[in-house]
């Protein structure tokens, strides 16, 4: 069948401004796909084009063999859960739930069976004559995530679905989508811009930044080889340096870092001249401060219960962040201790200082 | 898969359900507000003698002292009304908002009554007390004590300010009620407080809240032609002479009319741009998470502000209280002799039974109206902006600046004649009915529009409804207790109605306000004061049912 949810060079203006500026994407059946990115960068409106609440101004939307983009909304069959929930308040648990399916004109005792078994589904089944007014968010939110699932919709979409719960429900909310996701096979689309979630509950990401996609990637790859500076900084706590690569002979590089010596790195491509150096803030083994390694001074330190957090100042100026767990290595340091920053090398990546993509 | 470009593209022309409400709304605005007004404007411009354009009859009104008068006796009536009202409704809606004043929900009560009826039942009762044979003056004549006229300005002053305090009164304690007190503690904190946190905190939050009060006393102050008529005598104000220049009983001319409707148009105009330049775009939407806490007043003061409160709020009350006794009372021909009896309740039942059933009926027709066509145009504006939908903004508020007595002489002027032939019927009323309220209706289903997050509409789209069954389904369903508070309000601004009636009626249209005027000029104290207690009483079911149906929940001001 190929890919289901097919997306090739759609733009979208507002004004002078392209707030979707010419994305292509290719979503599988029964994907976890998620858009990730700061606030403004596109995604939201990237899910309302294919929910079919912005209008396309140029480029397809197309799902399976259907041309989406003049579809209005209400015939694409397509689910969709809101920031806010977007409960209808007037309306009790059940019919809530019932709403799509009395739309679509299914017997009444049908209707009954499939909201049971949805509400169970979510764990809501008691709540069925209830009022949303009396409800908390998070069961807010599985009333609003059984209505969009009820339908048996062609497609999933989330629109920031857990950011107006606190941090606990957040993450037993997620563990409740990605489990219905997988039980039902359902092509999803999810938006936040929370790193952590889009890690934990997708299949495969794309970061978002500016309206372009910046890199698509399953969370694994997205979070240990980030194509650009941009989804290196914007996922995990990564420090960038500034530093020369002089390529030797075969795929062998010299990596030189100012006042933190050489190390002879293996790359791919053959590279010479001003590179970005970024490693993360757990990929650093802090030691004795000694000559030719990268060294600095603690200036502050966070305690976080499992690991310490430290900010040191290196020789030139620049502050950069270390987390130091407590299992691997029980050691207190204090503000002003001199200290060495061992970089795993098979961990850190390497960017051209002019394209800010990553070499390899 | 190549799309052609043209099939991406937002097409204008779609003949979709909005697209032909928008339409017809612009049709009905078009023969209703604007064909009557370009009417009038091109009037004003006439010469009376050869029907020749020019500024003649402006040159005329700024001239003579007859005209250019009315224009200073209605300005400063306006003003000293709203200054008076806006005094004593400021700070007593302060105190009884922020001290432990007792009985609020009673004094609340006492007040919303107090503004029930039409500003003229007001001067009505005052005739009936302090008229030249009111209970009082009667009552103290023979002791040789007199008291101030009630007839010229300064009776006009009295009833305005008595009148018009309410809605002050009203508006500070929502605004009040609605600011979370943080930002006071805020103050606080920073070392501001008393009088200083006062002005430079409170005051200035609920200034807008404020000013639209302000506005809509100045307002109903500047266009009402009861009072005046009644009490104004040699004090004439604009309407009143408005008035009289169209029925052209001293000889006056439509032309002149028009000049001076186009005129008060203009200083009601000027009043909300002062407004406007006045607030800018101070528009402090607050929620009270956490309104202010009630301060404990010491035992002394205590008592004396009580006194003074509740003796404003029962002094405001006079007016329904006279109306409602009245109404009781055996009358002789014009007199009243001593006893109760329910004489003048059945005599209007037998003689005026068709004025209660026309005032019922037009209001009742022109309230679905006004909820239907509120609802509809509050979406239009909110939720399908554009350039188009700008302009129906503007025109469906309009209305406001025009006062009732004006909106009756170009109803008249536009549709004496054929084509549209509606001067005498009913038709004519409840249209000007629609117009002249459906401001408020529009503003109260906007406000409540902006309330409702779209994601709800876009969660029923998607659910497979279409955006049209959706409106009708769900946003039409959750606006309406905002609507409903809007159409109460309305509805009794409807039964009241009286400047542009008194002007459209004909002898079968009549209706309570204009039965109560002629039964005053016919010195039948008891049946008007029968017909005034019927208003009254029909304003206040109105408002326990409201308040039943939406379960204390909803508000009214």
């Amino acid at each position: 069948m190929g890919n289901p949810l097919y997306i090739e060079k759609v733009i979208k203006t507002f004004g002078v401004f392209n707030a979707v500026d010419g994305i292509s994407l290719e979503i599988e059946e029964g994907e976890f796909f998620t858009l990730l990115g700061p606030s403004g960068c596109g995604k939201t409106t990237l899910l309302r084009m294919i929910a079919g609440f912005n209008s396309v101004d140029s480029g397809v939307i197309r799902y399976k063999e259907k041309v989406l983009n003049n579809i209005p909304a209400h015939r694409r069959n397509i689910g969709m859960v809101f920031q806010n929930y977007a409960i209808f308040p007037h309306m009790s648990v059940f019919n809530n739930v019932a709403y799509g399916l009395k739309a679509r004109k299914i017997p009444k005792d049908e209707i009954e069976k499939r909201v049971t078994e949805v509400l169970d589904l979510v764990q809501m089944g008691e709540y069925k004559d209830r009022q949303p007014s009396k409800l908390s968010g998070g069961q807010q939110q599985r009333i609003a995530l059984a209505r969009a699932i009820v339908i048996n919709p062609d497609i999933l979409l989330m629109d920031e679905p857990l950011s107006n719960l606190d941090a606990k429900l957040r993450i037993s909310m997620r563990e409740v989508i990605k489990k219905i996701q997988i039980n039902l096979n359902i092509t999803t689309v999810y938006v936040t811009h929370d790193q952590e979630e889009a890690l934990a509950i997708s299949d495969r990401i794309a970061v978002m930044n500016g309206g372009k996609i910046q890199q698509i990637g399953s969370p694994k790859e997205i979070y240990q080889n980030p194509g650009n500076t941009f989804v290196a900084d914007f996922i995990g706590t990564s420090t960038f340096i500034d530093c020369t690569l002089e390529s030797k002979t075969g795929k062998s590089s010299l990596l030189k870092i100012p006042d933190g010596g050489e190390v002879e790195i293996t790359l791919q491509s053959e590279y010479s001249g001003g590179a970005i150096l970024a490693f993360r803030a757990e990929e650093v083994t802090l030691g004795e401060s000694r000559p030719n390694m990268l060294n600095g001074k603690i200036v502050f330190s966070t305690f976080l219960g499992g690991a310490m957090n430290y900010e040191i100042m290196l020789g030139n100026d620049q502050v950069v962040l270390v987390t130091e767990y407590l299992k691997d290595n029980e050691v207190w340091r204090t503000s002003g201790d001199e200290v060495s920053l061992d970089l795993n090398l098979s961990r850190i990546n390497l960017f051209d200082i002019e394209t800010r993509e990553v070499l390899v | 898969m190549k799309i052609p470009v043209s099939m991406n593209r937002k097409r204008f022309l779609v003949f979709d359900f909005w697209n032909i409400m928008t339409f017809i709304f612009f049709v009905l605005i078009a023969v209703f507000l604007v064909y009557p007004l370009v009417g009038l404007l091109s009037r004003s411009f006439l010469s009376k003698e050869d029907n020749s354009f020019g500024l003649l009859s402006y040159l005329e009104f700024f001239q003579l002292p007859y005209y250019f008068n009315t224009l200073w006796h209605s300005l400063i009536l306006t003003v000293a009304s709203t200054v008076l009202a806006t005094i004593v409704g400021l700070p007593m809606g302060y105190i009884v908002a922020r001290y432990n004043i007792p009985g609020k929900k009673m004094l609340n009560i006492m007040v919303v009554i107090s503004l029930l009826s039409p500003p003229f039942i007001g001067a009505y009762a005052w005739i009936l007390l302090l008229g030249r044979s009111g209970f009082l003056t009667k009552l103290v004549e023979p002791l040789g004590i007199h008291f101030p006229s009630i007839y010229g300005f300064g009776g006009m002053l009295l009833v305005f300010t008595f009148k018009m305090f309410p809605f002050i009164y009203m508006y500070v304690i929502g605004a009040l009620g609605s600011m979370d007190s943080s930002l006071e503690e805020a103050a606080e904190s920073l070392g501001v407080h008393g009088i200083k946190r006062l002005f430079t905190i409170t005051f200035p939050l609920i200034l807008p809240t404020l000013t639209s009060g302000v506005v809509m006393v100045l307002m109903t102050v500047l266009s009402d032609l009861g009072t005046p008529m009644l009490i104004g005598e040699g004090y004439k104000v604009l309407p009143v002479l408005i008035y009289d220049e169209f029925m052209g009983e001293m000889g006056g001319s439509f032309v002149m009319a028009s000049t001076m409707s186009v005129i008060i148009i203009f200083i009601s105009l000027a009043v909300l741009f002062l407004q406007r330049k006045v607030i800018g775009n101070k528009d402090y939407n607050m929620t009270g998470l956490r309104p202010p806490a009630v301060v404990e007043l010491k035992p002394g003061s205590k008592i004396i502000l009580t006194a003074i409160i509740y003796g404003i709020a029962v002094f405001a009350l006079i007016p329904q209280i006279t109306t409602v006794v009245t109404s009781f009372i055996k009358t002789h021909g014009p007199l009243f002799v001593k006893g109760f009896s329910f004489e003048s309740y059945r005599y209007i039942w037998d003689k005026m039974a068709d004025s209660i059933r026309n005032t019922f009926t037009y209001a009742t027709v022109a309230i679905v109206i006004m909820t239907f066509m509120g609802i509809l145009t509050a979406y239009l504006v909110v939720r399908r902006k554009s350039k188009v939908t700008a302009i129906l903004d503007f025109l469906l508020m309009s209305p406001y600046v025009i006062p009732g007595s004006v909106l009756g002489i170009i109803f008249i002027m536009a549709f004496n004649k054929p084509p549209v032939l509606l001067a005498g019927t009913s038709t004519i009323l409840i249209i000007s009915y629609v117009i002249r309220k459906i401001p408020f209706l529009f503003r109260s289903s906007v406000g409540i529009l902006y309330q409702l997050d779209p994601s709800v509409e876009e969660a029923s789209i998607s659910l497979g409804i279409s955006p049209v069954r959706t409106f009708f389904r769900i946003t039409a369903i959750l606006m309406l207790p905002g609507v409903v508070s809007g159409a109460v309000l309305s509805w009794i601004a409807s039964i009241n109605e009286f400047s542009s009636t008194i002007i459209l009626y004909s002898g079968r249209t009549k209706t309570i306000s204009v039965a109560i005027f002629t039964e005053i000029f016919k010195d039948s104290y008891g049946t008007a004061a029968a017909l005034g207690t019927i208003l009254t009483l029909a304003a206040i079911v109105s408002l326990v049912v409201f308040n039943k149906l939406t379960k204390g929940k909803g508000s009214v001001v």
